[in-house]
C-alpha cells in the first residue's frame, strides 16, 4: 500500500464468517444473505471493524515493530455491502499516522484516523487466545438498548488472527487488537445487539481494568435509535456510536384484514402474486385470500417468510400456497397454476444512489426485474382466463428523489410494457398505480420519515382490479 | 441576521456531506447535493443540533431537506427561546 498509497479488495461471504467466527460478531446482517435482504441495508455488509482492521492491515505492512494505538477516529460512512470492491487509500498519513479513506466505486464508506505509538511487548496478558464462544444476537428494545452495561472479556485467536490480518498480529498490542474485536461483538451481539449498526468509534490509549472490555449505554436518542456507549479495556478507553435500526417491517395479520374485506369480494380469482413473501405481495396475498381469492404466492429466496405468510392466511380460514420463483431466471416455472389475475411485486433492494448521478448497474439490476422479469412473468402465465395484472409503479416517475433516478427510470420502462399490453389485450385490465412510500422492508430508515400505511392503497387497487 | 444563520446551515451542510462551503448555495437540498442520503441527513440534523444548541421534533426532521428549510426551522427555533 505504500508504494501506491491504496490497496483493494472484495469482501466474500467466506471472509465474513471467518470474520464472525473471529470476533465473535455473527449478526445475521454480515453472514446471512436471506435474513440480511430484509435489513435496512437490503443485504449482507461488511463488519465495519472487519473493514478497519484490513485497512489498518494494509498500512502497517510495511512499517517496523511493535506498536499501541495512541488514538483512533473512525466514522462508517455507508454500509459496505460483500462481494462489491472497495479500496483503502492513503488521506494524508504521517510516520505515526494512518489517516485513511475506505471507498467504492462512487463513495466513501469509512474514514479512518489512527495514531500508533511505540510499544514494548506484544502486550498479551489478560487476553485469551481462544475463539468466542457461538451465541445469538441479542434483540434489544429501545427501552432494554437504553439500560445497557456488561463486560466481554478480551478474546483473540491467535491463529486465526494472523491468517487475516498477518501485519497487524503480528505488530499490534494484543490487547488492543481484542478490544477492537470485542467493540464489534458487543454491538453486533449484545447493545444494540440483532437490529445494531455501528456508525462511530473513537479511542484513547488509557490504563484499564483488566477483567476485559466494559460497556455502558451513555446516551439513548429514540429520534434516531442513536445509542452512545462507553467503553473500556484493552488499554483503550472511549466511545462507541451505533444506531439502532428498525426491525423487519411487518404486516398486518390475515385475521385482522378479514375486518375490511367482504368474503366473497375476490372469489373466483387465482391470484398469482409474484414477490408475495413479505412486503406489498405479503399484504395483497392476504387481502385476497380475505376477500375468497385463491392465492399462489411466490418467493426468491424467503421461504421461511412465505410459509408463514401461508399459515396466516390458512389459520385464517383463507386459501394460499407458495412456491418459489425467480424471475431473472428465464426458465424458472412455479407449477402448472392458471392465474386469472397476476399480482406483480418481485423487487431487488431499492438501494438509493448519490444525487446528481446515474448509476447504470444499479438501473440495469432494476431493468432485470421491473421490464425484463416482468415481461417474462407475463409470457410465462398469461392465458385465455388472465383478467387483470397489477403492476406497482412509484410516484418518483412524476417527482424525483435524490438518487433514485435509476429506480423511477426502469419503473417507468415498465409502465411502458404494461401500456402495450393494454393494447394488445383489450379485455384485460392492467391497474399501475404510483404508490407513495409504504411501510415495507424497503423504505426502513434510521431517522423520522414519511411512509404509509399499505394496507387501504393495495386493498383500493386490488378492488379496482377486480371491478 | 437570516443570512448569517444561512450561512452558518451551509458550513455544516458541507461538513456533514464533505463538501467545500462554496458547493452548498443558498439553494441547495437533498435533490441537488451530491451524498445527502439519509445516514447523512441524520448526522446533519445531530450536528445542527450540536451547533445551534437547539433540538428538532421528528416532524421538522422529516422536513429539514434544504438550506432553506433548515435556516427557517433553525431560526424560529432560535427566536422561540
Amino acid at each position: 500500500m505504500r508504494e501506491s498509497g491504496t490497496a483493494a479488495r472484495v469482501f466474500e461471504l467466506l471472509d465474513q464468517r471467518s470474520f464472525a467466527e473471529l470476533s465473535g460478531d455473527a449478526n445475521p446482517l454480515h453472514v446471512d444473505r436471506v435474513a440480511a435482504r430484509r435489513s435496512l441495508a437490503g443485504e449482507v455488509v461488511v463488519h465495519g471493524i472487519h473493514a478497519l482492521l484490513w485497512a489498518l492491515d494494509e498500512w502497517i505492512a510495511e512499517r517496523e515493530g511493535l506498536v499501541e494505538i495512541e488514538r483512533l477516529d473512525v466514522e462508517f460512512l455507508r454500509p459496505m455491502p460483500v462481494g462489491d470492491c472497495v479500496r483503502v487509500s492513503d488521506a494524508g498519513s504521517g510516520a505515526n499516522v494512518a489517516a485513511l479513506e475506505i471507498q467504492s466505486t462512487d463513495a466513501t464508506l469509512a474514514t479512518i484516523a489512527c495514531t500508533f505509538a511505540s510499544a514494548s511487548g506484544s502486550m498479551s496478558s489478560g487476553v485469551v487466545d481462544e475463539v468466542p464462544p457461538v451465541s445469538s444476537s441479542r434483540p434489544l428494545a429501545a427501552d432494554q438498548v437504553r439500560a445497557c452495561r456488561g463486560t466481554l472479556p478480551l478474546m483473540r485467536p491467535a491463529t486465526s488472527a494472523r491468517r487475516m490480518f498477518p501485519h497487524l498480529a503480528d505488530k499490534l498490542s494484543a490487547r488492543q487488537f481484542a478490544a477492537l474485536l470485542a467493540s464489534t461483538r458487543m454491538v453486533g451481539m449484545e447493545c444494540p445487539g440483532l437490529h445494531s449498526l455501528f456508525s462511530e468509534l473513537h479511542l484513547r490509549r488509557a490504563q484499564t481494568p483488566p477483567e476485559g472490555l466494559t460497556y455502558e449505554v451513555r446516551r439513548f436518542d429514540q429520534r434516531f435509535g442513536l445509542t452512545t456507549i462507553d467503553v473500556c479495556g484493552g488499554d483503550l478507553s472511549g466511545t462507541v456510536l451505533a444506531f439502532l435500526r428498525p426491525a423487519p417491517q411487518s404486516q398486518a395479520r390475515s385475521a385482522d384484514l378479514r375486518q375490511l374485506v367482504a368474503p366473497s369480494e375476490f372469489s373466483g380469482q387465482r391470484a398469482l402474486v409474484v414477490g408475495g413473501s413479505r412486503g406489498l405481495g405479503e399484504v395483497l396475498a392476504k387481502l385476497l385470500a380475505a376477500g375468497g381469492a385463491d392465492v399462489l404466492l411466490t418467493y426468491c429466496s424467503g421461504e421461511e417468510d412465505a410459509r408463514a405468510v401461508v399459515a396466516d392466511i390458512v389459520d385464517a380460514g383463507g386459501r394460499a400456497s407458495c412456491a418459489r420463483f425467480d424471475v431473472t431466471e428465464p426458465d424458472a416455472a412455479p407449477g402448472d397454476f392458471v392465474p386469472t389475475h397476476l399480482y406483480y411485486c418481485a423487487t431487488p433492494f431499492i438501494s438509493a444512489g448519490t444525487a446528481g448521478t446515474f448509476r447504470q448497474d444499479a438501473f440495469e439490476r432494476f431493468r432485470e426485474f421491473y421490464v425484463t422479469g416482468f415481461s417474462r412473468t407475463l409470457a410465462r402465465f398469461d392465458n385465455p382466463a388472465m383478467q387483470g395484472v397489477f403492476y406497482p409503479s412509484t410516484v418518483f416517475v412524476d417527482a424525483p428523489a435524490p438518487g433514485m433516478s435509476e429506480y423511477a427510470a426502469a419503473k417507468s420502462e415498465g409502465e411502458a410494457v404494461c401500456a402495450s399490453l393494454e393494447q394488445q389485450r383489450p379485455g384485460l385490465r392492467v391497474v399501475r398505480p404510483r404508490l407513495l412510500r409504504l411501510a415495507t422492508d424497503q423504505t426502513l430508515s434510521v431517522g423520522p420519515s414519511v411512509r404509509h400505511d399499505p394496507v387501504p392503497v393495495l386493498l383500493a387497487a386490488a378492488r379496482t382490479l377486480a371491478a | 441576521m437570516t443570512n448569517g444563520l444561512e450561512q452558518q446551515v451551509r458550513t455544516v451542510v458541507a461538513a456533514i456531506m464533505r463538501l467545500t462551503p462554496d458547493d452548498v448555495g443558498a439553494d441547495a437540498s437533498a435533490q441537488t447535493v451530491r451524498g445527502w442520503d439519509s445516514l447523512n441527513h441524520l448526522k446533519l440534523v445531530l450536528a445542527l443540533e450540536e451547533e445551534f444548541g437547539v433540538t428538532f421534533t421528528e416532524e421538522q426532521i422529516v422536513q429539514m431537506l434544504s438550506v432553506s428549510k433548515i435556516t427557517s426551522v433553525v431560526g424560529q427555533l432560535l427566536s422561540a427561546r
